[in-house]
């Protein structure tokens, strides 16, 4: 089954950088214990090396498979395989709802009924999974533009609270944080997974565009990094949000409480992210059942997740959801195991038939 | 057939009056449009001072708050003075809506003034309370006082309360401390914070900000008199400071401490090098103008003496009693980690043996008349 | 204006290749008596069918008008002063086809006159203004063209006046508003195109493009949409906007552009877009038309670029402020007061604290107040409507505050909002929906409730595309090319460079 190519590579990774943003952004206590903030630019130098060596069975893949849908050149094996990543696509969207629960009932403990507002965010972005992965991919460029203007003004409000005693040597503490930090990073890429189902839509130079969205995004993390500890200090070890902290105090003139910019944006990339991983759970369901309509399959996932988010109490969601071997296992299958398997499958598939021929 | 058409258009428009009058009920009855607490329902804090009962043990919580529902004329909210007491701090502010019947909101709050009393027996115990939840901005001012703080916000000024936007008003945005700038000097093991102090003029008439609270962690170590509180500003690179004078002779002369830059380097094991850049600028002269300028720099030196004298008195003052509030523990750390990790556990009494090497540079500039 | 008739001429020539609305053509009878009686049937006694019958050459005629339609003079001197002239009387013709050829060529002298051997040419001519005249014995008829009725003079548009530009505005006769546009574009590729749309009203449509610049795709698209249009009547250009939209598309943008302006239709069709001019309707609808374009005015184009690019970029602005303000304003007030500078949180809660409602309930009914003296404004004759702006902003505004029923920041939002959502006329309907779906939502979820709405908003817009365009192209897609007049409106010299057309813009899918 062959796909039209219908976003842009830049489209594509503007899409995958905000969903990444959108977790990262949330790096702290709450998800790493014990970790010195400040090794954590190790961290990002070091995961963005191993990003690119992760990518490279995801890019094996598609370049043989071109503009077919990864999983269709494995038989009935695809099927299986198309499940598994509907599955995770299904995690990914369910840990991200936990993560905007965690922030929702942990910081701002708003008189409003959890339930409530994630059947509404569930609701809409079903509806926003509905409109496909073109509108998702142009609206998250919007976004992106609105990220990195507010990043900008946020990180120049907080340059005047910066105390340069804050930034102390790397590895004071042994190598230990920046490892876990690496970990950190390279379980929460979701995004390599993802990419292997939007490449064949993608029209454009890949290559290039992974080099770009993957710098950019580790300079993004360690320019956030940088600004936190700098602002913070020890005090970000006790925050459970450290970057929305961060932003809490920036101000620029009169204008205070700035992190009514940080909460609207970290909202909308959330929403994206869903939205996004929404529309590739149901694409791989559609691999798998054929159906020709995928907002049947959208509107399933969006009923689950509510469910499962509104049964499964926080303390259980934060030991489960959370768990970076968890998460790790998962993106080790996803992006290594499964497309190597698949890879395997086709060239094995291709003797097959050259020697019946 | 006609008949099953006739009931999927009966049912969708069942399904339809259902699903707009769901939410239209719903939209009725959610939150926002009844329950939730109005702005004009919440008691909007503007200033909190924190003292501590020592017979009865527990903290006596002073909270300045708007009162719009009894505004002063039609522009400006009245003010209301509110006391509370509690085990924790936590604990008394919370009783406030059951003292007024309105639910507090902290955001606004101004400033939050700590008591002696309850300085010297810590401040983390409540201080966590003002940083944990987001409605208190990290960006709050936090003072201390010298004797009791709530007596200092429930002052009256010519027959009129104190407002906290006065009491703010005391020190300026640069030298202020607030919650956040405590909590990094509280959070790290090797640095101590300092506050702003605070205490009643002479019969009790107003309130002054002359002081600075050192604290040892978190506990409330000592005050510092106003020549040590201008030289620990200078030590901390706040630029902008009040006046200073000197007397040259029998003449004094009185210049404004501007641009201060404070550099202070680690130079060895516990060693530092400290420079000092002041800008000064001439407040009022009792010398003719033609003999100031040939005596630019004979003033440049006793102003860089003067002050290095009050630096190096106030290093003395606060490291020999144990406290890092010029960050040496961080700044040695940056420099030599490995040479910092062997003494990092005795941090402490290391403070007390700090050496340095101070060195004060001064720039005069004179404005205004030329001659008299 | 003969144009317009040679391309009536060409669409009748062709006219059965338009799809749906060609019908099984009946001929012309060769009995007059037969003719006559079929369109007293067709016509059903109508008052204004007027037939007039006589004589030539002793060969029974009839002259069969619709009244009201046609210029009468010009019947009377120029063709039936002339057809019942003596000549006619002295002519010994007899055979009615070689008399109707005579009359054709020689006798009435019109340049548009059509010869037509259909009944539904007939009455389809009959009804546009044009004489048709019948001879019996003869399966021909000859349309002569002596329209004329009273319309509205050419004014200057009302809704979309404009500071320097020119102040011709369309009309509603089709021909004129065809002539208008004819006037600005001397150049043979500009194209009109007749079709036919409604059942019943059989209203003229005519599509308007360049043939060089225009992508087939999109014309042939909308060419088959129009014909596909299960329309009875048309009245108005809203009939036919929403055939001209994606199917499917319920969102709350429109993609077809409506314009008063025949220069806004010469500019846009010069980009490859076709406009759709309708008769009985003076507004042109343009297609396919991007979100970006709602924030363009015919002023941008004739002020200095950088007057013109502070403009865009209040208009965004004015955009933002008018659809999220009164929910940030419900949201924030509600559930985030924190966010809020501290005066101004002081101004909003001692208003608050003197009003009985809560602050969306507040929001909502002044915005439900505001938008019901809107439209008593805008239907009522003009000087009661300065009677309803009197009641409306002293005795409700002024009121309503001094009597603590309404907050004074709170009526200042509504007021900001309403002149800021004028800003941007074109975008008035969705901005005022919208507006209510924000209040609603940031006064049951606050700031959350008001960015997952923005979210889910933002997609609507990008997901959608009309003829393979992105509707928000060159925004996203992005494209830098279309920047230079989107956010900013560059110099005309920079303008000028290179072509633009609508197929070309990022991302669409279209040649």
């Amino acid at each position: 089954m062959t796909q039209n190519r219908i976003i842009s590579v830049p489209q594509m990774f503007c899409m995958l950088l905000i969903s990444r943003v959108a977790v990262s952004m949330t790096f702290g206590p709450a998800v790493m214990r014990g970790v010195n903030f400040w090794d954590c630019i190790i961290s990002c130098l070091g995961a963005y090396l191993v990003t690119f060596l992760l990518i490279i069975p995801v890019m094996w893949l598609c370049k043989t498979n071109g503009q077919e849908i990864i999983t269709s050149s494995c038989g009935a094996l695809g099927k299986i395989f198309s499940l598994i990543y509907a599955v995770y696509f299904a995690f990914v969207c369910a840990h991200t709802l936990a993560l905007f629960k965690v922030f929702i009932e942990n910081v701002m403990n708003p008189p409003i009924s959890f339930m409530l507002l994630s059947l509404i965010l569930v609701a809409l972005t079903c509806y926003g999974a509905a409109k496909g992965i073109e509108g998702i991919a142009r609206a998250s460029s919007v976004i992106m533009f609105f990220i990195v203007f507010s990043l900008i003004i946020l990180g120049f409000s907080l340059y005047k609270t910066t105390d340069p005693t804050n930034f102390g040597p790397f590895f004071y503490d042994g190598p230990h944080s920046a490892l876990e930090g690496i970990i950190f990073f390279i379980s929460r890429s979701s995004c390599i997974p993802a990419m292997a189902w939007l490449i064949p839509r993608t029209n454009g130079n890949v290559k290039r565009g992974i080099f770009v969205w993957n710098t950019s995004f580790y300079a993004l993390m360690a320019a956030s990094i940088m600004i936190v500890v700098g602002a913070l200090g020890d005090f970000a070890q006790t925050q459970l949000f450290p970057a929305y902290s961060a932003a809490s105090i920036a101000k620029m003139g009169s204008l205070e409480n700035l992190d009514a910019l940080y909460l609207g944006l970290w909202t909308a990339s959330i929403f994206m992210k869903l939205a996004m991983f929404l529309n590739l759970s149901a694409e791989c369901i559609r691999d798998v059942f054929g159906q020709k309509n995928i907002k049947i399959s959208i509107l399933i996932m969006g009923i689950i997740l509510v469910a499962t988010n509104a049964t499964v109490k926080l303390s259980k969601l934060s030991s489960g959801i959370f768990s970076t071997n968890l998460l790790l296992l998962f993106t080790a299958i996803t992006s290594i195991i499964l497309p190597f398997l698949m890879i395997l499958s086709k060239k094995i598939r291709k003797k097959n038939t050259l020697a019946k021929s | 057939m006609e008949l099953k058409k006739k009931w999927t258009l009966i049912f969708k428009n069942v399904a339809n009056f259902i699903f707009v009058s769901t939410i239209f009920s719903a939209f009725l009855c959610l939150s926002g449009c009844t329950e939730k607490t109005q702005l004009s329902e919440k008691l909007m804090v503007q200033g909190i001072a924190v003292d501590f009962d020592e017979e009865k043990k527990e903290y006596n919580v002073f909270v300045q708050a708007f009162d719009f529902k009894n505004p002063e004329g039609k522009e400006q909210p009245g003010i209301k003075n509110l006391q509370t007491h509690g085990e924790s701090v936590g604990n008394a502010l919370e009783s406030l809506s059951k003292i007024v019947g309105l639910e507090p909101l902290y955001s606004q709050n101004l400033v939050i003034i700590i008591g002696e009393t309850a300085a010297k027996l810590g401040v983390e115990k409540f201080l966590d309370f003002f940083t944990r939840y987001h409605e208190h901005r990290l960006n709050v001012s936090i003072r201390a006082s010298v004797g009791e703080a709530g007596k200092l916000l429930s002052m009256k000024v010519e027959g009129k309360p104190i407002k906290a936007a006065n009491i703010l008003a005391l020190a300026s945005k640069a030298s202020d401390i607030t919650a956040l700038q405590f909590e990094r000097d509280l959070k790290n093991y090797l640095s101590d914070p300092i506050l702003l102090a605070m205490e009643a003029t002479p019969y009790e008439k107003s309130v002054m900000c002359e002081k600075i609270a050192v604290f040892s962690q978190d506990k409330l170590m000592m005050f510092l008199d106003k020549d040590d509180t201008i030289a620990t500003q200078i030590l901390r690179g706040i630029s902008n400071l009040g006046p200073l004078t000197v007397v040259n002779g029998e003449k004094k002369i009185s210049c404004k401490l501007s641009k201060v830059k404070t550099k202070i380097e680690a130079d060895g094991n516990n060693v530092y090098n400290i420079n000092i850049n002041v800008s000064l600028s001439a407040l009022e002269i009792s010398e003719n103008n033609e003999e100031i300028e040939s005596l630019r720099s004979e003033i440049e030196s006793k102003f860089e003496n003067q002050i290095s004298e009050m630096c190096k008195n106030v290093i003395y003052k606060i490291t020999r009693s144990g406290c890092d509030v010029f960050k040496f523990g961080k700044i040695l750390k940056n420099k030599k980690p490995s040479y910092f990790k062997n003494i990092e556990n005795d941090w402490k009494n290391k403070i007390k043996n700090t050496e340095f090497k101070l060195k004060v540079k001064t720039n005069l500039a004179i404005s205004g008349l030329s001659s008299r | 204006m003969f144009n317009f008739f040679e391309k009536i001429i060409n669409y009748y020539k062709t006219a059965p290749k338009h799809g749906k609305n060609s019908k099984q053509n009946r001929k012309i009878s060769k009995s007059l008596n037969e003719n006559l009686i079929f369109f007293k049937k067709e016509f059903d006694q109508s008052a204004d069918l007027a037939i007039r019958e006589l004589k030539i050459c002793n060969i029974p005629a009839a002259v069969i008008t619709v009244d009201g339609l046609i210029d009468k003079n010009m019947l009377s001197n120029n063709v039936l002063k002339v057809i019942m002239g003596e000549e006619f009387r002295e002519l010994s013709e007899k055979d009615p086809e070689k008399t109707y050829e005579y009359l054709r060529d020689k006798a009435i002298a019109f340049p548009d006159q059509i010869e037509i051997t259909t009944y539904e040419d007939a009455i389809i001519l009959g009804t546009s203004g044009f004489a048709l005249l019948a001879l019996e014995g003869s399966t021909r008829m000859l349309a002569i063209g002596v329209q004329g009725f009273s319309f509205r003079g050419i004014a200057e548009p009302t809704a979309e006046a404009s500071q320097r530009g020119p102040r011709e505005g369309f009309v509603e006769p089709i021909r004129i508003n065809i002539t208008m546009i004819r006037r600005r574009m001397r150049n043979a590729k500009l194209k009109f195109e007749m079709l036919q749309s409604g059942t019943t009203s059989q209203t003229a449509v005519a599509l308007c493009y360049i043939t060089d610049r225009v992508s087939s795709e999109i014309l042939n698209e909308i060419k088959n949409r129009l014909n596909n249009a299960d329309l009875a009547t048309i009245t108005t250009s809203g009939c036919i906007s929403a055939y001209l939209e994606e199917e499917g598309d319920l969102s709350l943008f429109s993609s077809v552009g409506l314009t008063e302006r025949p220069d806004t239709v010469c500019g846009k069709i010069s980009e490859g877009r076709v406009a759709v001019l309708i008769d009985g309707s003076s507004t042109v609808l343009i297609v396919p038309y991007l979100f970006v374009e709602n924030f363009h005015t015919i002023d941008d184009y004739s002020s200095r670029p950088y007057f013109a690019t502070l403009n865009r970029i209040l208009k965004f602005l004015a955009f933002f402020v008018a659809t999220l303000l009164p929910g940030l304003y419900v949201g924030l007030g509600t559930f985030n007061p924190e966010l809020f500078p501290g005066e101004l949180l002081n101004k909003i809660a001692l208003s608050v604290g003197a009003t009985p409602f809560s602050l969306m309930l507040e929001t909502l009914t002044i915005h439900f107040i505001y938008e019901i003296m809107r439209e008593a404004g805008l239907r009522l004759p003009q000087t009661l409507g300065h009677a309803v702006s009197i009641v409306g902003g002293l005795v409700i505004g002024d009121a309503a505050i001094n009597s603590g029923l309404i907050g004074a920041p709170t009526l200042m939002v509504v007021a900001l909002t309403a002149i800021c959502s004028y800003v941007i006329p074109t975008l008035y309907e969705p901005i005022a929906i919208l507006r209510f779906l924000f209040i609603i939502f940031g006064g049951l979820f606050g700031t959350w409730g008001i960015m997952i709405l923005f979210s889910a908003v933002l997609i609507n817009i990008c997901s959608k595309s009309n003829f393979g365009i992105p509707f928000l192209s060159p925004i996203s897609p992005f494209g830098a090319f279309g920047m230079r007049d989107t956010f900013i409106r560059a110099s005309w010299r920079t303008l000028s460079k290179g072509r633009g057309n609508i197929q070309t813009m990022p991302g669409a899918e279209t040649d």
